[in-house]
């Protein structure tokens, strides 16, 4: 974990996790990049819309028997409406992401694979693709658009990011994501969950719920 | 909270303002309108007026009306909260869509629940049948082969029953997308009751959905509904059949019965005397001025029990008849039966042929004990004719037994009768209606 100042508004700025290298803070938005030891304000984050997420910085939860905390958040918006990739720090210092919208549920992990995915170009929606030893059927192809993010994150975003995005579904309740938003295509393996498996708590709270 | 501050305490962190039922005037009509679906809601159809309003414009733009000669109410109002299967949802939107097949409208009722945390759920009704339903991002698996188009999900094959174009015919409240009346998506349902797998397609997406059939009376009982339930009408798709869960109780009971009438019939084969009492041979010739005999007199002991009379005669193309009396020596009292023995053969047209038999044995039922002799009188055309009686007291009998079995096969029977009839009236509004016996006999292994 690693503290320093906000160069904007003197908070105080955390890195939890020594993979982050982007905190947005908290209090005035300016989004802090970390360069070696320097911290760099590379102005103000755009403000997040309004999805009626009942997730929130600090909500922890837990997967799979270990617990994590949710550190950091992009919001991204597909034709279908908005996304959140909720950033998670677990206590075995795993990271992971928990995608989330309407109340579906979906805990993810950046996998490193022998084999390099196909380019963008090359998917096509129904084709069936082996990712990692597993088959998975490509169901949707379409770029999505960051609105922002909030909280410490691993990598530079900012709004009007473009992430143009494989989705691939497996067997029982395991899918894909492919991210083609960089240079080198990351693939992210994981599965949907249900909301009560994750035990959440510290949830955004609703009147009357 | 912005700028730059010397202060070591931070400022307390921004939260976002509680998300709240959001109150507002229908831009149509101005009428009262209220948002229960927060900001996962994208449209709201005004009940007085007709209007469709896009709510995430921010002067609430309205982006089509529709006209309904009929006000259609909801049996569950529009902000309702109730409790299905342990989660509270409360009903924000209500939706009316129908199907035509050959010519004639289907029209059921949707309804949109909402929970914050859980996101959408539907509850579907159709004639007094209702379904509880929510998307599902697990696609099912198509498999192509065999009779019925099958899918499986997470395991489970699901049988196709019907594809129809579905039309939206009302609406009401919110939704999470932009509803319009006339949208339409091309629907098709599998079952494998009591769960129902939908795939709704349209030129956007397809959406797969996964339902339980629900008794309306949970649905009563969770959203607390004081109104009376609506009768069903006929059998849904995926409808689980309440004998279905009755078959393994069945069978077990079966088992039980034959267990309970295998034991008494064994108790009666240990404890029965199977005693010859009386046994003699006799000679019928027509010629004889006196025919009758009477017996010796024999005793019959123990509790009231059978008397089986077994009887033999030499018949050959012939008949003879006996007249017979069980006659208590002591009490007078008497059993009058009477027997014929016949015994017919010949060739006819390259056939030989037979009828009747040169023995008889006749049950007399609980005879009490006693010293008793039988009267025989016997008939006959022809000249001469040997005969013989025996006489056994408590004799096994598995005539009950087996009239047990007959009776407890009944059961198994009319149940699968039952399960058939259940199963051709739930697929005759399939694509795939079951025609003949055979087709089910095929399919019933399945289940």
């Amino acid at each position: 974990m690693r503290t320093t100042n906000c160069p904007s508004c003197g908070a105080k700025i955390v890195f939890q996790s020594a993979a982050s290298i982007l905190a947005v803070c908290d209090y005035c938005r300016s989004t802090l990049v970390r360069r070696d030891l320097d911290i760099e304000n590379i102005g103000k984050m755009a403000e997040l819309q309004r999805d009626g997420s009942p997730l929130q910085l600090r909500a922890e939860g837990t997967y799979r028997q270990v617990h994590f905390a949710v550190v950091g958040r992009i919001q991204l918006r597909y034709e279908q409406g908005l996304w959140n990739e909720w950033y998670l720090l677990f206590d075995d210092m795993r990271r992971g992401w928990l995608g989330e919208a309407q109340g579906t549920y979906a805990v993810s992990f950046l996998t490193e694979l022998p084999e390099k995915p196909p380019a963008f170009q090359e998917l096509k929606v129904g084709q069936q693709l082996a990712l990692g030893g597993k088959v998975f059927e490509v169901r949707d192809l379409q770029s999505a658009l960051c609105i922002g993010g909030e909280g410490e994150l691993p990598f530079q975003v900012g709004p009007g990011y473009e992430v143009p995005a494989a989705d691939l579904v497996g067997n029982e309740n395991t899918f894909a994501t492919i991210d083609y938003s960089e240079e080198e295509p990351l693939v992210f393996m994981g599965e949907y969950v249900e909301f009560d498996q994750l035990q959440l708590s510290g949830l955004t709270e609703f009147d009357g719920w | 909270m912005d700028g730059k501050s010397e202060t070591i305490i931070p400022p307390p962190l921004p939260t976002p303002a509680p998300a709240q039922v959001k109150a507002f005037h229908c831009p149509g009509c101005g009428g009262a309108l209220t948002i229960r679906g927060m900001e996962q809601t994208e449209s709201i159809a005004c009940g007085s007026c007709g209007s469709i309003i896009d709510i995430t414009d921010e002067n609430f733009k309205i982006i089509a009306t529709f006209q309904s000669r009929i006000k259609h109410q909801p049996l569950i109002p529009l902000g309702t909260r109730g409790k299905l299967r342990g989660d509270t949802f409360e009903v924000i939107g209500y939706l009316r869509r129908k199907i035509n097949v050959e010519g004639i409208d289907y029209e059921w009722s949707e309804y949109l629940l909402f929970n914050p945390y859980k996101g959408f759920r539907w509850l579907t009704e159709y004639n007094g049948h209702w379904n509880y339903i929510k998307n599902t991002s697990n696609i099912p698996k198509t498999q192509s082969s065999g009779f019925l188009p099958t899918v499986y999900y997470l395991g489970q094959p699901f049988s196709h029953f019907q594809t129809a174009e579905a039309q939206v015919s009302y609406v009401l409240g919110e939704f999470y997308w932009r509803v319009q009346v006339g949208e339409s998506s091309q629907v098709s349902d599998y079952i494998s009751p009591p769960l129902i797998l939908s795939r709704e397609l349209t030129e956007k997406e397809v959406v797969w959905s996964i339902g339980e059939y629900i008794e309306p009376k949970a649905i009563w009982e969770g959203f607390q509904l004081k109104t009376s339930i609506p009768p069903k009408i006929g059998i849904a798709p995926n409808q689980p059949s309440s004998l279905a869960t009755q078959a393994p109780g069945i069978w077990k009971l079966v088992l039980i019965f034959f267990l309970v009438a295998l034991s008494i019939q064994v108790l009666f084969l240990l404890f029965s005397a199977n005693k010859l009492v009386y046994q003699d041979q006799m000679a019928f010739h027509l010629a004889d001025k006196e025919k009758a005999r009477v017996s010796e007199v024999f005793e019959l002991t123990g509790r009231p029990s059978n008397v089986v009379i077994k009887s033999k005669a030499n018949v050959d193309n012939s008949w003879i008849y006996l007249n017979l009396a069980l006659i208590n020596e002591e009490t007078g009292n008497a059993y009058d039966f009477g027997r014929e023995i016949s015994y017919y053969h010949g060739y006819d047209g390259g056939e030989s042929w037979s009828e009747g038999g040169t023995s008889d044995e006749a049950v007399l039922s609980s005879v009490p004990p006693g010293r008793y002799y039988l009267r025989i009188e016997p008939e006959s055309t022809a000249s001469s004719i040997n005969y013989s009686i025996q006489v056994y007291r408590d004799v096994p009998s598995w005539s009950f037994f087996f009239m047990a079995l007959g009776g407890l096969a009944l059961y198994p029977l009319l149940y699968w009768w039952r399960r058939r009839t259940f199963e051709y009236y739930r697929w005759s509004e399939s694509d795939h209606p079951k025609k003949a016996l055979s087709s089910y006999v095929s399919k019933s292994d399945d289940d």
